[in-house]
């Protein structure tokens, strides 16, 4: 190699040892020199390292944490948060379309088109045309307030007002995977879109006309700040368990990702799940409250269909007397069309009980007042309306009854014979009846916006002598008059009669959050009706509904009996039909009649206690005997089927081969295996 | 020789340079398929749900044995009795 040779070379590795070095100096000059450079509000300065480059591409999405489940007590899902996307787009106009008004607009209608196709892309859409013309249109408005289309001219050049970017909503709970995958290949389309699809939460509710009553619905409530702005919307439960707090979502996950310049994903793997959901188990039995449901609607139809005016209302419960668990709460309303409106008549309608209340006030005056279950009552009437005066007020029966027991006096529902009984309770007494079985007083339930019955405020008025109480109000308890219940509170009045001690009912059996189960807890309450109070008006109420003359259940036991079902002794309870006065929408104040009827069964060893009511705002006979008590007793009945056919579920199943066993368990050695 | 070295040790680096740049787009590649994939797994799991729900809609015991009823007998309309104008 020769000098000039050497030279080049080391000009060469001398030109490549400077790259070093002025990499070197480059970095002393960023690192050193401009330090600090970049500062930033409320902290220290961007530090100008090759992390920091890195963070600036970090992103984050917030997953929020789903609302609680809500299942019944079998565990069917009654209200469920399923995943869905809520899709954003960054829309940037390209230069094309920002020529002119005209190819701005022409820009802005096609992608909404474009966007509205994607959307539909469902099969499984009723009406594909309609919700396509819909989307397009929410997506046009919201288009046209982003760029200000509605104040650009037709033609011409395109003001420099109008935003370069703008981020619209283009739909929210997007589930429907041919949607999604439509709107990422629009998305790929286009390069002037860039679609977000943020993770949400779509509500579902399985056999959600059935639940509205109990579980509830979720509503969208504007949020605004101080000045009145709209900043948002706000979830809230207006009705049923739906409102419970415990359903709130837990803490919202963090998915962490990259984006490079055009704001493409990249996987970080970081991803921090939410909370799982909590879950609120219900004592409600899905089964059956569809068989509550259909009983009580197809009931009320019959009514119409039978040349009568359909009732305006109607509820049907059904209550486990062991737990005190509402099993079914049915609702009827004739003038709702929708749903949602008419499903809370089970706590929100008040009625005047009429005649069930009668074995409520016989079981205190038996148990406080001296009531002698032997003694006969003289309950003879006189004219055609089968009036009587007792203690200075006419009372009126049905039909003329003459010398009747208690016991006779409930069978045959005589008003007269109960206002004798009730006689008995002075107006301490009334006061303990009326908190004892719970009448005025809250359910207590997790039901917003139930309405509580309560006493007429006139017979507690403080100018009331003992005797006016006795005359008027006292009386007219004895009948169920001057007393509005809902027919949850009836319920829980038999329930609490039934047990012999204050009971309360019970809708919520548990919530487990983060795993862990807490049981509702059980109220201890001391018990005030003996067992042989309980067991006389009991046996009262079994024959009510028998075919005994006079006895009022008498019409369901024969309409069952045509039907092949024998009722006596299976269900027992106590029919109740009310005259009052109540206030109808367009029609004000009108006479209504309302047609009650209370159930338990078995009779001799209740477990299941059902309460029917139905309301009708015209003068026509309507009987809770004949209207109130079938819906009632066939739920009670069909209760009792489902309970047996779940119990032979979990009973062991014989295998018919030999030395085989049940289905996942062993058969007892009492089986008849092998036979 | 020595000259020989630094010419090897210059293309190592400049080799170097290539591959780790090669690695990382590599990386970046993957990284955006295993980003697609997860969206897609994603979407899938969103419809998933999306169907069960709508199963638990649809197929309920009660319906499917509703179903079966409705198949069995033909639906009874029987009418309330009238009762006596008794309470």
């Amino acid at each position: 190699m020769n000098r000039i040779e050497h030279r080049r070379v080391r000009f060469l590795f001398g030109a490549l040892g400077c790259v070093p070095v002025f990499l070197a100096g480059w970095f002393a000059w960023l690192q050193v020199l401009q330090a600090g450079s970049l500062p930033r509000a409320g902290h220290g300065p961007v530090a100008l390292s090759a992390t920091a480059a890195d963070v600036q591409r970090d992103r984050s999405e917030p997953l929020p944490g789903p609302r609680g489940t809500i299942l019944d007590r079998h565990g069917a899902p009654l209200a469920v948060d399923c995943d869905s996307f809520e899709v954003r787009a960054d829309v940037t106009p390209p230069r094309s379309a920002r020529t002119g008004c005209a190819a701005f607009k022409r820009y802005c209608a096609d992608l909404a088109l474009r966007l509205a196709d994607a959307l539909v892309h469902d099969d499984g859409l009723a009406d594909r045309g309609a919700a396509r013309a819909e989307h397009l249109q929410r997506l046009g408005v919201r288009l046209t307030a982003a760029f200000a289309l509605d104040r650009m001219p037709a033609d011409g050049p395109l003001p420099a007002t109008v935003p370069g970017h703008a981020e619209i909503l283009v739909a929210s709970d997007v589930a429907v995977l041919s949607a999604i995958e439509a709107l990422a290949a629009t998305d790929a389309g286009q390069s002037s879109l860039l679609l977000h699809m943020r993770h949400d939460h779509l509500r579902s509710y399985p056999e959600r006309e059935l639940t509205y009553g109990l579980v509830g619905y979720l509503e969208d409530a504007p949020v605004r700040d101080d000045d009145g702005r709209l900043v948002g919307y706000r979830s809230q439960a207006p009705a049923g368990l739906e409102a419970v707090a415990a359903l709130q979502p837990g803490a919202p996950g963090l998915r962490e990702y990259r984006v490079d310049s055009r704001s493409h994903r990249f996987f970080a793997g970081k991803n921090q799940a939410p909370s799982p959901p909590t879950r609120l188990e219900t004592t409600i039995d899905l089964e059956l409250q569809k068989i509550a449901a259909r009983e009580l609607e197809g009931q009320a139809r019959s009514v119409a269909e039978n040349g009568g005016s359909p009732p305006q209302w109607g509820a049907l419960v059904l209550i486990e007397i062991a737990t005190g668990d509402v099993l079914a709460a049915a609702s009827w309303q004739r003038d709702v069309q929708h749903a949602r409106g008419a499903a809370f008549t089970p706590y929100q309608q008040l009625y005047e009980p009429g005649s069930i209340v009668k074995p409520l006030v016989f079981a205190l005056a038996l148990q406080r007042c001296g009531l002698d279950w032997n003694d006969v009552y003289d309950c003879s009437s006189a004219g055609s309306d089968h009036h009587a005066d007792v203690g200075g007020r006419t009372v009126r029966d049905d039909h003329p009854c003459g010398r009747l027991t208690p016991h006779e006096i409930i069978v045959n529902s005589s008003n007269i014979g109960a206002v004798k009984v009730g006689g008995l309770l002075s107006r301490d007494e009334w006061k303990h009846y009326l908190e004892f079985y719970g009448f005025g007083r809250t359910l207590d339930l997790p039901l917003p916006n139930e309405r509580i019955g309560r006493p007429a405020s006139k017979g507690w008025l403080p100018g009331i002598t003992a005797a006016q109480f006795k005359r008027w109000t006292g009386s007219s308890y004895s009948i169920g008059y001057e007393l509005q219940v809902n027919a949850l509170q009836m319920a829980r009045a038999y329930l609490t009669l039934l047990s012999g001690q204050r009971r309360e009912l019970r809708l919520v059996r548990a919530v487990e959050v983060d795993g862990v189960r807490q049981p509702a807890p059980v109220a201890e309450a001391t018990r005030e009706l003996d067992p042989g109070v309980v067991e006389a008006v009991q046996s009262a109420m079994i024959d009510v509904v028998s075919d005994a003359e006079g006895a009022t259940g008498r019409h369901v036991v024969e309409a069952f009996r045509k039907q092949g079902i024998e009722l006596h002794g299976v269900v027992a309870g106590k029919t109740g039909t009310a005259k009052s006065r109540s206030t109808v929408p367009g029609k004000g104040a009108v006479e209504v009649r309302n047609a009650s009827f209370v159930g338990f069964a078995p009779a001799n060893a209740p477990r299941y206690l059902a309460v029917g009511v139905l309301q009708r705002d015209d003068s026509a006979r309507f009987y809770g005997g004949s209207y109130a008590a079938p819906p009632a007793a066939r739920l009670l009945l069909e209760a009792l089927s489902l309970e047996q056919r779940q119990r032979l579920r979990q009973e062991p199943q014989v295998s018919a081969t030999p030395g085989g066993s049940g289905r996942g368990r062993e058969a007892p050695e009492t089986s008849q295996a092998g036979r | 020789m020595k000259w020989l070295l630094c010419g090897l040790t210059f293309a190592l680096a400049v080799g170097l340079a290539i591959a780790t740049a090669a690695i990382r787009a590599g990386n970046t590649l993957v990284k955006r398929q295993i980003e697609e994939e997860r969206e897609r797994i994603e979407w899938r799991r969103v419809e998933r749900q999306r169907l069960h729900v709508l199963a638990l809609n649809e197929v309920t015991p009660e319906r499917l044995a509703q179903q079966l009823r409705a198949l069995a007998e033909p639906a009874s309309t029987a009418a309330p009795a009238e009762a006596s104008p008794w309470q």
